[in-house]
This record gives C-alpha cells, structure tokens and sequence, in this order.
C-alpha cells in the first residue's frame, strides 16, 4: 500500500458522542497496517429515509460516501447511529462495496437498548469493531467465511455478531495481505 | 493424461458435525463456481504454486472426545493453509474438540441445546434446507420415492419465483431429456423456463399443484412437489453420485449460503457489487426488483 495513504472513518451524524473512536482508530491502524484519520461528514441522513420501511437507504449513502471520499484516502468507513437497509433484506449491520474503497457501519441494532435491554457500552464497542473490519474487510475483496471464529463470517442477527471472532482467520488473513500488496 | 491435480487427496479427517461445512475444500469460497482441483485448470491455482503449506496428519487417541466429533473419508487440499481444515487440526491446535473443554465450544453447545438435530429441515438464512434430499443447482430438490425420483423447486427457487399464476407439465409418459424444458412456470414479473437435471419418463404430475400453485410457496418439500420421474439405471447413478449440476446433500447449506451471498452481486447497484451483513431477505421480492432484473435472477440461479 502506498505511504501517505489511510482510512478515512466517517461520522455521519452524532455517531461519536456514543462510541469510543480512538479504539476504532487503533484497531483500523493494527488490523489493516494503515494510517486512520476521522472526518466529520456533510451527508444528511434525512436524505435517504424510506417511509414504508422507515429505514435509511445503505447503498444511497455509501454512494454519497464515494464523493466525500478525499483523494489521498484508500478507504471509507461510515458510522452512523441510523437504522439502515437495503431493499431486499429486512435491515442491514452494514454494507461495502466489494473490493472498493467505501463501507459503511450502522450500530443502530448493535446496541442492546435496540432489543430491550439495558446500555453495554463495552459490548457495543466490541460489536461495532467487529463490524468495521467486517466492512473493510469486504473493501479489500474479501467475501464471506464459513469460519464462526473469522470476522468476516456473516451475521444476520445479533447473537451471530456475538459468536463470531474478532479477527481475520489465517484464510482471510492471507487474502487481506495479497490484496494490499497490490494496492 | 493426469488430470486430478497432485495436491487433491483424500483422507480420513476428523470432522464437526456442528460445522456448517462438512467438506472443507479449499476452493469452495475462493472457486466456487467451478472446481478447478479436478480439472488442468489446477495448474493456474495459486495455492497449487504457492505449494508451502504443512501437511495436517496430526493424531490423537484422546478418550474423552466430543460426541460431534466424526471421522469421515474426504477431500481435502494438501497444501491449503491450515484454516481449512478447522476440526482435524483441532489435534494440533489444541481445539476443544479432544478434550473435555469441548462443554464450552460454542459449536458444540448450539448443537446441544438442540439447534439443529439431525435429520429434520434446518434453514439457512431463513430458507428452509430439508437434508433428506438431493439438490440440483437449478434449485431443483430430488429424491426418489417408490422406485420413482420426485422433484421440487427448493426454497429458495420458490422465493425468487414468487407468487405463480400457472404452472405447464409435460403429458404423462412423455420422455424428458436433461438440460431439456420440463416446466414453464409463469409469474408476474415474466416466465421461468426449468430444464430437467436429468433424463427420464414422467409418470406423474402433481395435480393438487396445478390448481393451486401457491403451495410450491408454502410447502416447496412436501404438498409442493412438482414431478415424478422414472429414471434409467446411469440417470439414477448421476443422481446419487452427484453428477454434473448436483449438489452433495452435506455441501448444500454451504452452497446455499453463496448462493444467497451470490444474490448481491447480481443484483448489482449503483456502485457496482457491495455486500452487506443484515438481517433476512425480504418476503416478496416482486415489489422490489424490476422485471428485467427478476429475469437476470431467473436466468442466473434457475436457468443455468
Ligand atoms: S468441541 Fe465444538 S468444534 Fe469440536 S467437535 Fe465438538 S462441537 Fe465441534
Ligand atoms: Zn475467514
Ligand atoms: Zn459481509
């Protein structure tokens, strides 16, 4: 990977007031060996609301993350508080372009409130950094794992957030390196 | 001509009946769509160039093992980095697997609280997998049922149709050919044409079906079932040797699961294929694709 680039971790909304960014910052910069810088971005959520589902239109605002993307950045990882989906499934935790340079993390449904149940503010940070390298990692082309202890296994609900792994299995792992060696 | 690539073996492993995959080929995320080991293609395989990886052989004579933990005769590629093999090299990397600390493996105790008990229809992402039968990659389900092979669509088939409007047999006694027209099924959003996995005499027509299509959406394994085909000796051995176009009964949640990951990059958007990690595929998927893509999807998963 070329040197002065980095991922770039984009706040849309209030999302940092509610999650630790500097844990997400040292993971991003260990996980992927890249430089992190965080952006503040101008795209209004409001913009993507979908009255039926009364959801938040994932892939219309990755689209809009495409050109917020700054020209040094290698990758874009949105987190956002709102709830979002895309049209054929009933919600989605988050959504990449496959072998891109834009992700996004929603961590409405990663907070235990979402279910009822009282705040776990380390639980949710644990969630939510599973799903970022979830989402990077599809940025560097990588698709899902059939491994339950590899992050990049596919969660459809919140229990298999909780079971998967936290980290790349040597698979993956060895996928992620090839594809930023040739970046 | 040697045509088996000389890192294919096969071997008795160790395996987790808990594990969603029984099969643990290395290609079947990297080169799902064709396997390449068996073929010359092998030879632009980079794991095959790449040949660095250690050999797994590691063994064991723990007595206390997990009831999950079965030994089979499989696959497997020699010199594949050790993450494809999990439960056999649960020997060497210390899994719960041979020890008394399988109680605490997550694998095991989903199993144990009865998640998923053999034998019984299981789902994968919300479609049902019914492992009694055999699987055609057209979505197609088969299995033989007095001296005759009964087909379906499966589930997921089922969901991509959609509401049906009519369904076409052939006659009774009519001769079918494999890869030849065998159902015209008719839909809102256009028509699916299904070729038949295999040659045969039809004997039977589900006639309950024909007069009422809308169990092919709500019981696509049982009251749904479409035809009943008589078979000749090598049709059935392609059947239950897995010919071209089957799907191995353990292989097929794992196939479904790319298949359903398979739908995202068809469905391609704006900005090219992304994947996303979320909840259930939605109920009707008529009122969220447009016709020309239903018919790509038609096209893509029951066509082909
Ligand atoms: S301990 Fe877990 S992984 Fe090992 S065989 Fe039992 S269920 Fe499978
Ligand atoms: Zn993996
Ligand atoms: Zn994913």
């Amino acid at each position: 990977m070329k040197k002065d680039t980095y991922i770039d971790i984009h706040i849309i909304g209030e999302a940092d007031t509610v999650i630790g960014l500097r844990e997400v910052e040292e993971t991003i910069r260990k996980e992927f060996r890249s430089a992190t810088k965080i952006s503040r971005s101008t795209i209004n959520p409001e913009n993507f609301y979908d009255p039926s589902r009364k959801q938040y239109h994932s892939t219309k605002i990755l689209k809009e993350m495409l050109d917020e993307l700054p020209a040094d950045a290698s990758k874009m990882i949105g987190i956002i508080s709102h709830d979002l989906f895309i049209p054929i499934l009933t919600f989605v935790f988050g959504e990449a372009q496959l072998d891109g340079n834009v992700g996004i993390v929603s961590f409405a449904r990663l907070q235990q409130e979402f279910y009822g149940l009282p705040p776990n503010q380390a639980l949710l940070q644990r969630r939510l950094i599973k799903e970022i390298k979830h989402e990077l990692g599809h940025t560097f082309g990588l698709i899902h794992c059939s491994l339950r202890e590899c992050v990049m296994s596919v969660a459809n609900n919140i229990a298999d957030v909780d079971a998967k792994g936290s980290t790349f299995c040597e698979g993956c792992n060895e996928l992620l390196r090839r594809s930023q060696k040739g970046q | 001509m040697e045509t088996y690539c000389p890192f294919l073996k096969d071997e008795k492993m160790a395996f987790c009946k808990g594990f969603p995959v029984r099969k643990m080929l290395p290609y079947d995320r990297l080169y799902h769509q064709d396997n390449i080991c068996i073929k010359e293609e092998h030879l632009t395989c980079p794991v095959y160039r790449a040949k660095d990886a250690e050999r797994l052989s590691g063994h064991s004579s723990n007595k206390k093992v997990c009831p999950y933990l079965e030994v089979e005769e499989v696959l497997f590629c020699e010199v594949y980095p050790v993450k494809k093999m999990i439960p056999s090299s649960a020997f060497k990397l210390e899994c719960p697997c041979t020890t008394e600390a399988y109680i605490d493996c997550p694998a095991y105790c989903q199993i144990a609280q009865g998640d998923r008990a053999s034998g019984e229809t299981m789902t994968v992402r919300g479609f049902l997998l019914d492992d009694t039968v055999y699987y055609h990659r057209g979505h197609l389900w088969l299995q033989r049922v007095n001296g005759k092979v009964r087909l379906g669509l499966d589930d997921f088939g089922q969901w991509l149709l959609g509401d049906i409007d009519k369904i076409s047999f052939p006659r009774r006694k009519e001769h079918v050919e494999r890869n030849k027209p065998l159902l015209r099924i008719r839909c809102s959003h256009g028509t699916a044409e299904i070729a038949s996995p295999l040659s045969g005499t039809l004997m039977n027509a589900n006639e309950e079906v024909r007069r009422d299509t809308s169990l092919i959406n709500t019981d696509p394994y049982g009251a749904g079932w479409l035809v009943e085909l008589r078979l000749a000796e090598a049709e059935l051995d392609r059947l239950e040797q897995g010919g071209e176009g089957f799907i191995a009964t353990p292989g097929a949640r794992r196939w479904l699961e790319d298949e359903i990951d398979r739908l995202h990059g068809v469905l391609e958007t704006e900005i090219g294929i992304t994947m996303s990690d979320g909840g259930q595929l939605i109920d009707t998927l008529r009122d969220v694709v447009t016709q020309s893509q239903w018919g790509i999807l038609i096209k893509t998963f029951l066509e082909n």
